[in-house]
């Protein structure tokens, strides 16, 4: 009964509309109240904080500051020029910079939206001035930005790390060769692409050019450098980092750049607090629903109901894989993660699959589902900023998911893509 | 200055001083070499804050993530139906959300953190009960404004809010 009401009420709620942080409140709510167990109004506010009481948590807040003072600052112009001198001369020459910047960028930020909304607008309109067709930069902005949530820091990395229990230091190791292979799968196909197509490339600007662009990006380029280095050295933890990151956007912003004043930072301030609330509302109310949907046993049923599917590592990571496919078309990428994380981990731990491989391998299909409809929020970003119906945005992005599934496939297949990295840096983990 | 602005400058504060108090457990641990297990306790605090004051800014002009795909192929009336129960419902919810979180608070008032003394483990639910309260009173006015306004046009994930990551 418990089981029944949880799901068909967040279903329905969910369907009609309602926010998704009061449908996860109101589900569970309902649930309560149809089961047998003594019911306390106190409950509901005790588990929502409860759930905001992790010390991981406060890295979300901090790295979207640091990424926003980092855009604001001006910082991603330096560092699309930078790209441009490395790899411009290729075929289709800003194309390959606009992905290689957002690899960059990708190293202060966590999330894709900012890397969409911020550096995406001055690719587009490098990309534009240069003559692209306005769908193919799109598309490639839209793709590359996914990047941004792969390559550390990444705030669902964050969230998963939140849910699962599982380290967050391994869990950005862990997103490195991947994001850096989704860089070089979405290089190839743009080159594919620029060269059928005859696109235009960059001549290369010269030694003591290129070296003046890698002098003017050397401070932001150094802020991966200092966040990794500094968790794997053990100096901070990541949470730490993103303070240190933030530290790092206002001495750059205030002293190096000049380009942050009091009113540049109170914005920045207001607008990453709303962010904040905005999803660490989702995970408030996403912990009680947790506790209910642990008390309904219905964890376990489902974990019962796939296991007797199969028990084989791999055809299972390619049965979640297609259903996560799917549900990233429908569900934000944080509820789902929210929602499908504590279902889905004890499976996998079962069958012996390395958290840290299934966490990555997670994400990156959520954050494949930023570019799906009905619900890709990139798509929705990228429609916004280019003028073009949805229609024409989904037609012009769909060829740029062949390269990021090639990846995620790849990392399904070959766990050691994913976990080798913080096996040697972190000391193999306890399985 | 609107209650939403006071409500946003004022996070912007408690973000701020999120910022602060993480770093200086840095400070505190690499260089002063003093460890400053405070700063874990306070700095949660102040997230929960964070979110909850945020919750109630963000409420005052709908920005929380919602999945609008089915209800924009509705047609205008089931549109005007959902649009009601996606205000009317949540009141529902928060109405014993700020019930429970006052009883909460009366249970823990005196209450302080392990470490930081000065830290009420009761002030912490107040500022959920007041965030429910306020959420209660913007839904409370969309509410009305829908109920007296025809159907609203298909919509768009808030863009702005930034909800995904």
């Amino acid at each position: 009964m418990m089981v029944a009401v949880l799901t068909l009420s967040l279903a329905v709620l969910l369907l009609v509309g309602v926010p998704v942080a009061f449908a996860l409140g109101l589900s569970a709510f309902a649930s309560l109240l149809a089961s047998n167990m003594p019911f306390s109004p106190s409950i509901l506010s005790m588990r929502s904080q409860f759930g905001l009481q992790n010390f991981v948590l406060l890295g979300i807040p901090l790295f979207i500051l640091a990424a926003k003072l980092m855009n604001t600052a001006g910082i991603t112009h330096k560092i699309f020029r930078f790209a441009d001198t490395l790899v411009g001369f290729l075929p289709g020459g800003l194309a390959q910079a606009n992905v290689v910047a957002s690899l960059i960028f990708s190293g202060m930020s966590g999330a894709a939206v900012v890397d969409a909304t911020g550096l995406g607008q001055i690719e587009m309109a490098a990309m534009k001035k240069a003559g692209y067709p306005k769908k193919f930069s799109i598309a490639v902005t839209a793709a590359s930005s996914i990047i941004g949530p792969i390559f550390p820091p990444s705030v669902p990395m964050i969230v998963f790390s939140f849910v699962s229990g599982v380290s967050v230091g391994r869990l950005f190791l862990g997103g490195v060769v991947p994001g850096l292979l989704m860089t070089v799968a979405l290089m190839i196909m743009v080159g594919w692409m620029s060269r059928r197509e005859n696109y235009p490339r960059q001549a290369f600007p010269g030694w003591v050019t290129a070296a003046k662009h890698f002098v003017d990006a050397f401070l932001p380029l150094m802020t991966p450098v200092i966040l990794l280095g500094g968790i794997w050295s053990g100096v901070f933890t990541p949470t730490e980092a993103a303070a240190v990151a933030v530290f790092y956007a206002l001495l750059i912003g205030i002293f190096a750049l000049r380009e942050l004043g009091p009113r540049e930072l109170l914005q920045v301030f207001v607008e990453s607090a709303r962010e904040t609330a905005v999803i660490g509302f989702v995970i408030a109310t996403s912990s009680l629903f947790g506790w209910v949907l642990v008390r309904s046993g219905m964890t376990g049923q489902i974990a019962e109901i796939l296991l007797s599917i199969t028990t084989n590592p791999l055809v299972m990571l390619f049965i979640i894989n297609v259903l996560l496919l799917i549900v990233g078309c429908f569900l934000d990428s944080t509820v789902a993660l929210l929602i499908l994380t504590p279902i889905l981990l004890p499976v996998t731990v079962k069958l012996g699959i390395d958290p840290v491989h299934f966490g990555v391998v997670m994400v990156l299909n959520l954050m494949i589902g930023l570019m799906t409809p009905p619900f890709g929020m990139i798509l929705f970003v990228m429609q916004h900023i280019s003028g073009l119906s949805f229609d024409e945005v989904v037609r012009a992005t769909t060829p740029f998911l062949v390269p990021l599934v090639v990846v995620l496939l790849l990392i399904t297949v070959f766990p050691p893509l994913v976990t080798a990295l913080p096996d040697a840096l972190m000391g193999a983990a306890r399985r | 200055m609107s209650l939403k602005s006071l409500l946003e400058k004022l996070n912007a504060l408690v973000l701020f001083a999120l910022f602060c108090i993480t770093a200086a457990a840095v400070v505190f641990r690499t260089i002063l070499g003093i460890p400053a297990s405070w700063s874990e306790e306070l700095g949660q605090y102040a997230f929960i804050f964070l979110v909850f004051i945020g919750a109630a800014a963000v409420t005052a002009d709908d920005g929380h993530i919602s999945i609008t795909s089915f209800v924009d192929r509705l047609g205008p009336g089931g549109r005007r139906t959902c649009r009601l129960l996606q205000l009317a419902l949540p009141i529902l919810f928060l109405v014993v959300f700020a019930w429970g979180a006052w009883t909460n608070v009366r249970s823990n008032w005196g209450m302080e953190l392990s470490t930081v003394a000065w830290m009420n483990v009761g002030y912490m639910y107040l500022c959920l009960m007041l965030s429910s309260i306020v959420m209660i009173g913007y839904l409370l006015r969309l509410l009305v404004r829908a109920w007296r306004a025809p159907p609203p046009p298909p919509s768009h994930p808030p863009i702005e809010a930034g909800s995904t990551p």
